[in-house]
């Protein structure tokens, strides 16, 4: 039997569940004899569909909102996306994004917005929506890999 | 006076242009004193207020006293001008004749507004083509154009699709027995040309391409794709239309179509004239494309708004680099008129001069807002001169007649590049004066130091940066040294969202300018090329190109170098002084709250964005841009001094315009934020 920390929390909706989930699944996988904690966490990627459309969608129009003075999607999709961001987390990329941008006042979005945008990015990149928003907590955001294919 | 001793003329290249120069000035005798500035009779015209993109009003009803008294007259929004609403605000209005006008949403959709009420009079939509799909910057109309012809109004707009339309401004309807005809579905039979065959016509490329035209789709990709970020201008009834091609830190592959600029009938839409941004044999300045390069390098696309001298019959057009950013190892030379500012003659669209501000420019340094033409008087003599600001930090002036530098321009050596097979200029053009208005370059002198441990933290990161002067060049990803990339200060200084502004009366110019640096990652571009994307051209894929923007970033989330972040610049051009400076807003409260900074006074540091500026005979009028706070200032025309302060309904975002209705002065913001997409302000004196 394998738990995958993201499928186990899938219906849960909050943070705190989220990254409570997590380590539960963690603990699962040594228990179970199927790996460490490490490794656990590490397979939960953005393969395992870490957002919903709604928020992806949110994040859409706060891209337009924000960001679209200075950016298009071009930059941030397909290879572009993949060479610069396989092998990091989603935290960070939220980190990236909530600490320089917008370029006129850094971190006056709000997290959720923040997460969202997020969100976009992976809808954008075809990775698959799921049944739990994405949240804004650095902890379980950074526990999420962006990985190649879903092969790894 | 020798020619090779004139400023500006020290290279062997540059001797030309001034000899040419110097014939324009022999034959155009009698236009002494041209006007230049100022928008008679409470009109705004131009985008820029006049031909001259001073921004300056002559109105002068709003006054320091009587400043935070101006309320909101009206809001228009802009939702529902497209697919989706438009989250910035790009265009600035024109008003002319009792009506304002000016584009809106992603198709650039036309549209009339009551200056009284902000009412919606009328609307023209273009109907929709393939060549919207692949257009790359839809939402980037800057606003219209406008003549009287023959006593009418009539209103000329590119479209993203690369179409000229031309309206008649009181009903919106395609002007009769204009243009040429359009065989697409809903085109109007019309008051409209398609721009791209006669962008194409001649051009080998597209002369060897077998297939037929596609209205449709435009050119196939294999060749390139263009479109359009700026009304045209119309100048003795010709208009002058530029162009626009993909941002070159997002193109992989080196041929893309040459902007080349293009005049027409006004009263008629017929084409004048072609003028080739790209010099084809015995043309000036072919040499200066290598390894055939010519034939197939793409974009110096004038992006940014053109200016004019009426009386003079002449355009400035500033102009961006050829095809890709950060590498220009497949096109080595130093690429005219790439990076220029070209003076074309309106009625035949030759050259009158030229200068190029960057030589085989891979940094972006594209020429980004309108020349602005003036009248000052230097050491004692009148001189009509046009002022380039620059992504750089500097102000280039010129005699507007011949292209001589009003003060001397000198080629000074840069760095040189690693990156395998890049040749960049030995030297760049560097004006000794006005002096630079942003930082040049950057060195551990210019970073943080609010505190020690906040300095200490800086120096450690750009440790991991390849740093330098102006003109730094890329390394590239994985380079040996373990660099993570270079960086490259200022990066845009003075730019687009921000244009500068001038008053004709004084002959002060106020640049917008912002702090900020580059880092681009680059990597070959065979690891990002994406083929089946609509948007991708060309065919060929280059050695290199660009991956992202990089992360260079401050310590704790603070700006890495020094304040103020962002400021505007007051420049007297009589005598290229600077005469004060001021930060852009105030010090914001994630700075002024940060807890690195409890218990420590720091100076206004101002926003990290553009302010937007006008002037009218009383004020210097100034919003502090999409990253400043919703506010719109008064400042003292000679000293900068905050005179007055009201609230905007969103923050202020590339420009604003001002005009007199019925008797009231107005002056309308483009705005927009959260819950308001890219809207229109528009504020006026109580009754």
């Amino acid at each position: 039997m394998t738990i995958t920390g993201w499928q186990y929390v899938a219906r849960d909706m909050g943070a705190e569940r989220l990254f409570r989930g997590i380590v539960l699944a963690a603990i699962a996988s040594v228990v179970l004899g199927v790996g460490s904690a490490r490794t656990a966490a590490a397979q939960t990627s953005v393969w395992d569909g870490v957002f919903t459309l709604a928020q992806a969608a949110r994040g859409e129009q706060t891209f337009e909102r924000a960001c679209t003075a200075c950016h298009d999607t071009g930059e941030f999709s397909g290879a572009r996306f993949r060479l610069s961001w396989v092998g990091q987390s989603a935290g960070d990329l939220f980190d990236t994004i909530s600490t320089l941008m917008p370029e006129g006042d850094p971190g006056s979005l709000s997290p959720g917005e923040y997460a969202a945008l997020v969100a976009f990015l992976f809808r954008l990149n075809g990775y698959p929506s799921g049944e739990v928003s994405l949240p804004a907590d650095p902890r379980v955001l950074g526990m999420v890999q962006i990985k190649e294919s879903n092969q790894q | 006076m020798r020619l090779s001793t004139l400023p500006g003329c020290r290279r062997g290249r540059l001797a030309s242009l001034c000899v040419l120069g110097a014939f324009v000035c022999a034959v155009v005798p009698g236009i002494a004193g041209a006007q230049s500035g100022g928008t008679p009779d409470g009109e705004w015209r131009y985008i820029g207020g006049d031909a001259s993109h001073t921004r300056y009003s002559a109105l002068d009803q709003v006054t320091a006293d009587n400043f935070e008294d101006l309320d909101v007259a009206w809001l228009w929004r802009g939702d529902n001008y497209g697919p989706g609403a438009l989250g910035v605000s790009r265009s600035t209005p024109i008003y002319a004749d009792g009506v304002l006008y000016t584009v809106a949403g992603e198709r650039r959709t036309v549209v009339a507004i009551d200056p009284s009420t902000g009412e919606t009079l009328w609307t023209y939509r273009e109907p929709h083509t393939t060549r919207v799909d692949r257009g790359m910057r839809n939402g980037y109309g800057k606003g219209v154009a406008y003549a009287e012809i023959d006593g009418r109004g009539v209103l000329y707009i590119i479209s993203p699709a690369f179409f000229l339309h031309a309206l008649d401004a009181k009903t919106g309807r395609p002007l009769d027995d204009w243009g040429t005809m359009v065989s697409l579905p809903g085109f109007p039979q019309t008051g409209v040309v398609d721009l791209l065959p006669d962008l194409v016509n001649g051009w080998g490329p597209w002369q060897s391409w077998d297939g037929a035209y596609d209205a449709d789709f435009g050119i196939p990709r294999e060749l390139g794709h263009i479109t359009s970020s700026s009304p045209p201008i119309v100048v003795n009834g010709v208009v002058v239309v530029g162009n626009s091609a993909e941002q070159g830190y997002n193109q992989t592959r080196i041929e893309n179509v040459p902007g080349d600029i293009m005049g027409y009938d006004a009263r008629t839409g017929e084409h004048k004239w072609k003028f080739h941004v790209i010099p084809r044999p015995g043309e000036f300045g072919h040499d200066t494309w290598e390894n055939d390069a010519w034939e197939w390098t793409g974009d110096v696309s004038s992006w940014a708004p053109i200016s004019a001298d009426p009386a003079r019959g002449l355009v400035y057009i500033p102009t961006n680099p050829p095809t890709i950013d950060f590498f220009g190892g497949f096109r080595p030379g130093d690429g005219l008129f790439g990076t220029s500012v070209i003076a074309l003659d309106v009625e035949t669209g030759g050259r009158a001069w030229h200068f190029q501000t960057v030589h085989h420019d891979i940094w972006n340094f594209d020429n980004p807002t309108a020349p602005v033409v003036m009248n000052v008087t230097v050491d004692g003599q009148p001189r009509d001169i046009v002022v380039q600001t620059t992504k750089q930090g500097w102000a280039y002036t010129f005699d507007r007649v011949t292209g001589e530098p009003i003060w001397p321009i000198e080629e000074r050596p840069v760095p040189q590049s690693e990156v395998p097979g890049e040749r960049l200029s030995p030297t760049q053009p560097i004006p000794t004066r006005p002096a630079a208005f942003e930082m040049q370059g950057i060195t551990e002198d210019d970073l943080i130091d609010f505190t020690p441990e906040l300095r200490a933290e800086a120096v450690e990161i750009v440790q991991n940066y390849r740093i330098g002067p102006i003109f730094n060049p890329p390394i590239e990803r994985g380079h040996p040294s373990g660099l993570r990339s270079f960086v490259s200060c200022p990066s845009g200084a003075s730019n687009i969202f921000g244009p500068t502004s001038a008053d004709p009366e004084t002959g002060i110019l106020y640049v917008s300018t912002l702090r900020g640096c580059r880092s681009e990652n680059i990597v070959p571009g065979a690891a990002i090329d994406e083929p089946d994307d609509i948007k991708t051209t060309g065919r060929t894929i280059s050695d290199f190109a660009v991956l992202n923007r990089g992360n260079f970033r401050g310590p704790q989330g603070l700006p890495i170098f020094k304040p103020p972040y962002s400021r505007i610049v007051a420049i007297d051009m009589n005598t290229g002084e600077h005469l004060w400076q001021t930060p852009n807003g105030d010090t914001p409260d994630r700075i002024r709250n940060h807890p690195a900074l409890r218990q420590i006074e720091i100076p206004n540091t101002g926003r990290t964005s553009h302010p937007i500026t006008m002037v009218t005979k009383t004020l210097v009028v100034t919003a502090e841009g999409t990253g400043g706070s919703p506010r719109l200032h008064a400042l003292d025309k000679q000293t900068g001094e905050r005179l007055g302060t009201v609230e905007l309904p969103a923050s202020g975002q590339y420009g604003m315009m001002g005009f007199q209705h019925e008797g009231r002065q107005y002056i309308v913001v483009q705005v927009a934020g959260r819950d308001l997409p890219g809207s229109l302000a528009a504020f006026r004196l109580p009754e």
